[in-house]
């Protein structure tokens, strides 16, 4: 073979990844959605043709875009019916009917150029989903392989099992909550996802019983528990092109069900987020988890890019990119708990005196500056926002990280941006929130005679009320992006959460070079040091799968993952390394207790599922394939 | 006109469907094929060339993706013409450096031959990019696939050239380590 045969070995590419590459907006975080395959656009393409091409109107035309003030609290009277977040469109069927001529099958909504399956994901910087290992009253309840596994905790003995495939398990009061999404129709190459959620007495720990099960379409893209409700946010899209020839427009609205009798879900209960230019929409259900009642519901119809939530708040930001339009991210907030209502929009464009988003000939961006937000939380009603200021340039632009504050209520705004003390360019890899600050791994490239150096900078945001201020640490460090060359066990490139908070400012962070924890103080933004360079000495091939619990002061675990003797991570061996860290000594980390996994161990027969949980001051682990929890001790 | 009403006049044999098809998607296919060929010449009659192997599978083809099924029908013409003409000699362009390039992947001495291989060869290399992350994946699809200079791909996707270059170095990396672990290549 030649390098000519390796050349054409590429001209069997998948025609979606060609078209995705031809579309692919910059910074996009990635998330497991749903796809709707060949079948959406089989209908599109059938659909069209069946009806002939008077049905088409020539080229799609550009979404309208209003022109939007910095802060849009929401008019009361706009409440009522359909929330006024959208200037143009007052009910479901207006978008329909716009987009029955004008839907973008945007090749980063979709593998295949259907619609609907984007790439939304949820993230919370307060709330925690739920893990696969939860207890009550001296009973744990852990996913395994198509049973939740109830075990005694004192004797970490099994006593008995559900028949369910759970991937979130919640106990909330004498509730045992169990999630999973599963295949519910569809074909082999377009399947129809839609999540389950099942409530369970606990009444007898020993033996949950089933109480209620509620199915929603879409794929599971957050569920967490804030007082006595379960939120779920599912998301789901259909190709909207022909869509008049779908039996009715029930098809578009989310599809719930409790007990096996369908939910209505109601004009009243959809949103319509600016301008969508395709139909995908988050689903978001509250359920009471006591009374086994649907709460509130309401579902959120846009070209949604991430959802964030907390207690209380939910966001959600819009992106629009199309073969000939980029409109600037939005972000609608609404306020949660007795309904989602709509608390009003920032705009990032108008914040930043730009226009709300750039015509494009080619789909490529034209030089200019544009925003992107990586992250939104919630502190004492200001939402705190955290993104990239890109100026592209051809190969001249620069990055500056965005920081900016907002008071929905009282309509105020604010942010900073600040650059790299070098000029750089980076990009923003890991956001660890804090209660009064931020900090942001961004890594830089720079070239030198065809050696690439990659290196990880801090910048730190401290906030206080709406005032931000943004500082650059100097400190250089490794940029950790994963490891080459795994595919097969797992994402060589899954979001790390680099930096492991110890407290009183003490923070490890995975150095690669070689494989180890550095130790660094923060504590004082404008004066942030490295006070451990990592020597490799732990974890050793600690790269992927990178998972981390603080037990407590100076108290650590960390999987550490260790290759065959060929150095391959195939037939890797795991272990849950539990260490105490003394920044004052001069090798810092100290081994208390290694759990190993792996066959013929006397511990858990594999690492898949691994979770721990801290339960009345006693820490417990579980895998997949072990039938009980065992407890940690060190 | 829509790529639908486009195919359609394919399927009806009726010639407007080469002069729609020039229309909407000339410039797009002369790009693709002059970053191979780097003569506007043969890059024009590779472009020609398409609209006629277009007129010969349509039908029985109906492809889901008029754009993208023209741009491999370019796309491998002008790389067989590229391969007639420069069998002895090296010129400019584009498509030198994207050789060059993938002849990292490459062992000194490797061993497929037959036609076979070159085959599943196209499904490895399938695979491969389908798991790459989106940015990797697409960013590797423009070089190797489309022959776009780095440039081009960095302000396509608001990267850096230099960011281009790392993303382009480690996924060939990744590539090597693949055509290694299924037999293409010696280690």
């Amino acid at each position: 073979m030649n390098r000519e045969d390796l050349y054409e070995g590429f001209k069997d590419i998948d025609d979606d990844i060609l078209e995705r590459s031809e579309q692919m907006a910059k910074g996009k975080k990635k998330s497991p959605w749903v796809r709707w395959g060949a079948m959406a656009a089989c209908i599109c393409l059938v659909v069209a043709g069946a009806v002939g091409v008077h049905f088409w109107r020539g080229n799609q035309t550009i979404p309208p875009t209003p022109v939007d003030p910095i802060i849009i609290p929401p008019d009361d009277s706009g409440l009522t019916a359909i929330m006024a977040t959208s200037d143009t469109y007052q009910t479901l069927n207006e978008l329909l009917e716009y987009l029955s001529t004008n839907d973008y099958h945007a090749s980063t909504l979709s593998a295949d150029g259907g619609n609907g399956a984007g790439n939304i994901s949820a993230t919370s910087q307060q709330l925690v989903e739920g893990k696969r290992l939860a207890a009550c009253d001296g009973y744990a309840y852990h996913a395994g392989r198509g049973q939740v596994h109830i075990s005694e905790l004192d004797s970490q003995s099994p006593i008995g099992s559900i028949d369910f495939e759970a991937e979130q398990i919640f106990v909330c009061g004498d509730r045992l909550v169990l999630v999973d999404s599963f295949v519910s129709g569809g074909s082999e190459i377009d399947e129809e996802i839609s999540a389950c959620v099942r409530l369970y007495d606990l009444n007898d720990p020993k033996a949950p019983k089933l109480m209620d099960e509620f199915v929603q379409l879409g794929s599971i893209i957050a569920c967490y528990v804030s007082g006595d409700d379960l939120f779920l946010l599912t998301a789901d899209g259909v190709c909207a092109c022909g869509w008049s020839r779908l039996d009715d427009t029930d098809d578009y609205v989310p599809a719930l069900s409790k007990n096996g009798a369908a939910v209505t879900w109601p004009d009243e209960e959809i949103c319509i987020l600016g301008e969508p230019t395709s139909v995908q929409y988050v689903a978001a259900t509250q359920i009471n988890v006591k009374t086994g009642e649907v709460a509130n519901k309401q579902a959120f119809y846009g070209d949604i890019a991430e959802v964030f939530y907390g207690a209380g708040w939910l966001a959600i930001t819009t992106q629009t990119r199309t073969e000939q339009v980029a409109l600037h991210p939005d972000i609608y907030t609404f306020s949660t708990g007795s309904g989602y209502a709509y608390t009003g929009k920032i705009s990032t464009a108008s914040l930043l005196g730009l226009d709300s988003g750039v015509k494009m000939s080619d789909g490529t961006l034209p030089a200019g500056n544009y925003p992107y937000v990586k992250a939104v939380t919630q502190v004492d009603g200001v939402y705190r926002i955290i993104g990239e200021y890109v100026t592209v340039n051809g190969g001249n632009g620069s990055t500056q990280l965005l920081a900016l504050t907002a008071n929905m209520a009282e309509g105020e705004s604010n942010y900073e941006l600040i650059g790299l003390d070098n000029g750089l360019r980076f990009d923003l890899d890991d956001l660890l929130w804090e209660s009064d600050r931020a900090i942001a791994t961004v890594s830089t490239t720079e070239l030198f005679d065809n050696d690439v150096k990659v290196e990880a900078q801090f910048i730190f945001a401290e906030f206080s009320g709406m005032d931000v201020s943004l500082s650059c640490s100097g400190i250089r460090a490794d940029a950790v992006s994963g490891v080459d060359g795994i595919f097969d066990l797992g994402d060589p490139f899954g979001e790390l959460e680099t930096l492991i908070p110890m407290g009183n400012g003490i923070y490890l962070r995975y150095n690669e070079t070689p494989d180890g924890l550095d130790i660094y103080d923060f504590s004082d933004s404008d004066a942030p040091q490295q006070i451990y360079d990592s020597l490799g000495d732990i974890p050793t091939d600690c790269r992927f799968e990178f998972t981390w619990e603080v037990y407590g002061k100076n108290i650590f675990g960390i999987m550490v993952v260790t290759p065959d003797e060929n150095g391959e991570y195939r037939n890797a061996t795991f272990s849950w390394n539990i260490y105490a860290v003394d920044v004052e000594k001069e090798n810092p980390y100290t081994l208390l207790k290694a759990y190993p996994f792996g066959k013929g161990s006397n511990f858990m027969a594999s690492s898949l599922g691994f979770e721990t949980l801290e339960y009345e001051g006693s820490y417990y682990c579980s895998t997949m394939d072990a039938l009980s929890v065992q407890k940690l001790t060190w | 006109m829509e790529d639908s009403q486009i195919i359609e006049l394919y399927w009806r044999k009726d010639s407007r469907a080469i002069s729609e098809t020039s229309g909407k998607y000339g410039a797009y296919c002369y790009t693709v094929a002059d970053s191979i060929l780097n003569c506007p010449e043969d890059s024009e009659e590779c472009v020609n060339d398409t609209w006629l192997q277009a007129w010969n599978t349509m039908p029985p083809q109906r492809p889901s993706k008029l754009k993208l099924f023209l741009v491999k029908i370019t796309r491998n013409l002008s790389f067989n013409r590229f391969k007639a003409r420069n069998r002895d000699k090296r010129g400019g362009g584009e498509i030198h450096l994207v050789l060059d390039e993938l002849a990292d992947c490459l062992a000194s001495e490797t061993d497929i031959e037959n036609e076979y291989a070159a085959k599943e060869l196209c499904g490895c290399i399938r695979r491969f990019v389908r798991r790459l992350p989106e940015r990797d994946g697409s960013v590797f699809v423009r070089r190797y696939f489309f022959t776009e200079p780095v440039a081009v791909i960095a302000e396509r996707y608001g990267l850096t050239e230099n960011n281009v270059m790392v993303i382009l170095s480690r996924t060939r990396k990744k590539l090597k380590t693949q055509l290694i672990k299924e037999g293409y290549i010696n280690e």
